[in-house]
Formats: C-alpha cells, structure tokens, sequence
C-alpha cells in the first residue's frame, strides 16, 4: 500500500482512502480512522457532558459498577462498560488490563516485565498498573509478541 | 473439586522442585563417593535427601505463592536463600551425607550451593531484563515512534 501524507493549508484534516475496492486492508484502516474520530461520551463531577476523543483517555475502571475515564487532567463518568470501551476502541489502542479496568496503549510510558508472567505499565500520568498474568498475554499479542 | 484441583497443581509444581533438587543432591554425594572409590549410595541417604528436599519446596511454594515469582521482591528472595541454606546445609551436617569425606567436598557443597543460588538469581534478573527491553522495543513500535 502506497501512503503519502500532503501538507495543506485547510482547516480540517482529510483522509482519502483510494482504492480499487474495499479489502481488508482497507476496512481494517477505515475502521481505525473511525474508531479514531468517535468521540467518547462522558460528563464530569458537574454533570456536564463532553465529547472525550479516545487519544485523550489514559484508563478506564470501573468501581461499583460505574465506569470512570482518567484523562492526564481529570476524571470523568461514562455511560459504557469496559467490555463496550474496549469492544469499540480496541483498534484506537484501549485494552483490557484487568478485571476492572481498561489502559490506553498509547498512554504507557514503559513497561516492566515482573515474573510470574506480569506486567507493569507506567502510564503518562505517571501512575503505576499492574497488568495480571490472565491479561498479559492479550497485551504480548496486542504489541505483536 | 476446584480445590482438589487447586491442591493437584500445587503437588505438581511442589515435586517438580523437588526432584531438582534431590536429583543434583544425589548426584553430588554420588560424585564425592566416587573419588572416595565407594561406587554405591546408601538408599537411607537418599530418602533423608528427597525428605530435606520436599520440605524446602514446600516452603519455596509459601515463600513464593501463586502470582509471585522469584526475584519479585529481596526479602522473599533472602527468606528462600537462607532457607535454602538452612535445609541442604543443615541436611549435609545433620545427616552426615558427606561424613568422612575430605574437606573440600564440604567447601565445594558450600560454594555449589551459594553458586546455584546467586546462578538462579541472575537468569531470572536477566530474562526479566531482555523481556522489559523486547516489551518497551514492541511499544514503541507499536505507538509508532
């Protein structure tokens, strides 16, 4: 696949997919580009709703069966559960990391192997988890291990 | 019938370490006997071996439960060192396995040991370190840097 990237003085980003018909490399590539351009839906401590984009978020858990978001700056509610997070988000990076909650790839600073098959994850928040043995593997494959 | 099978893995895990270790401390006394031209090993000896042996791997099975490994931390790393220390030395003196064998034997059994120790703590130090490096060496490929 040919990708050439043009710089342009428009105000909105484009992508234009060419292509002869839609394989999966290409379906794959538009359901990236889509998952990227959902907005999350969430609302803060005011109870006011925003659009969160999956690029912001850093993790997701759940505690008593409410679901929070954790972005660099604050912390929000959301509607979906982690299972639904990571079902719509997974090719945007969101993975499963525990029972009860959901990381962001693309929110991990580094990574430590600890034995007995688990991982830590330093996010950019600066904050530590711990990624069980049950989900390792999942992040090993993710990573393409 | 989950704790049944909980306890069967735990026995399977348990005598595996206990094999290892009461194969190379047969081998060894089988070794010093050698050069001491007695071609046999007393069958009292060897049992006291895989009792001395099976106790230490259930003790290295509590020092080291399900979900930690070794290494994970000092402390438990020291608790198991010491332990080890207590069990196959204490064994060899309490024992008399290498009774009227020449000294060095009993430096080399000393030497073999505290090397076989710091030998396990090095491999498992290294490949956590070589697997933190592949992990990080996948993330960031992964999040395209």
């Amino acid at each position: 696949m040919k990708i050439t990237v043009e710089h342009t003085d428009s105000e909105e980003n484009e992508v234009i997919l060419r292509c002869r018909e839609l394989d999966d490399e290409m379906l794959r590539l538009l359901a990236l580009v889509r998952s990227g351009m959902q907005k999350l839906l969430v609302w803060n401590e005011q109870k006011e709703l925003l659009p969160l984009s999956i690029s912001e978020v850093v993790c997701c858990e759940t505690v008593e069966e409410k679901t929070f978001v954790y972005t660099e700056t604050g912390m929000y509610q959301t509607a979906l559960t982690l299972a639904e997070l990571e079902e719509r988000w997974s090719t945007a990076g969101l993975l499963r990391c525990g029972k009860s909650c959901v990381v962001n790839l693309y929110a991990i600073r580094r990574l430590r192997s600890c034995g007995a098959g688990r991982i830590e994850a330093v996010l950019t928040t600066g904050e530590k988890m711990m990624i069980s043995r049950h989900y390792a593997p999942a992040l090993r494959e993710k990573l393409g291990m | 019938m989950k704790g049944f099978n909980r306890f069967y893995l735990w026995g399977v895990k348990m005598k595996y370490h206990m094999s290892i270790y009461t194969v190379a401390g047969i081998f060894f006394k089988a070794v010093v006997n050698a050069l001491q031209g007695v071609y046999t090993v007393d069958i009292l000896t060897m049992l006291q071996m895989l009792v001395v042996s099976m106790l230490f791997a259930c003790a290295e099975t509590a020092i080291f439960p399900e979900g930690k490994s070794f290494g994970d931390s000092l402390g438990r790393t020291m608790l198991w060192g010491i332990l080890a220390n207590i069990a196959f030395l204490g064994g060899a003196l309490g024992f008399g396995w290498f009774r009227g064998a020449p000294v060095w034997a009993g430096i080399t059994l000393v030497v073999i040991l505290e090397g076989a120790i710091v030998s396990m703590w090095y491999a498992m130090w290294l490949e956590r370190k070589w697997d933190t490096r592949d992990l990080n060496r996948n993330l960031k490929k992964f999040q395209g840097e």
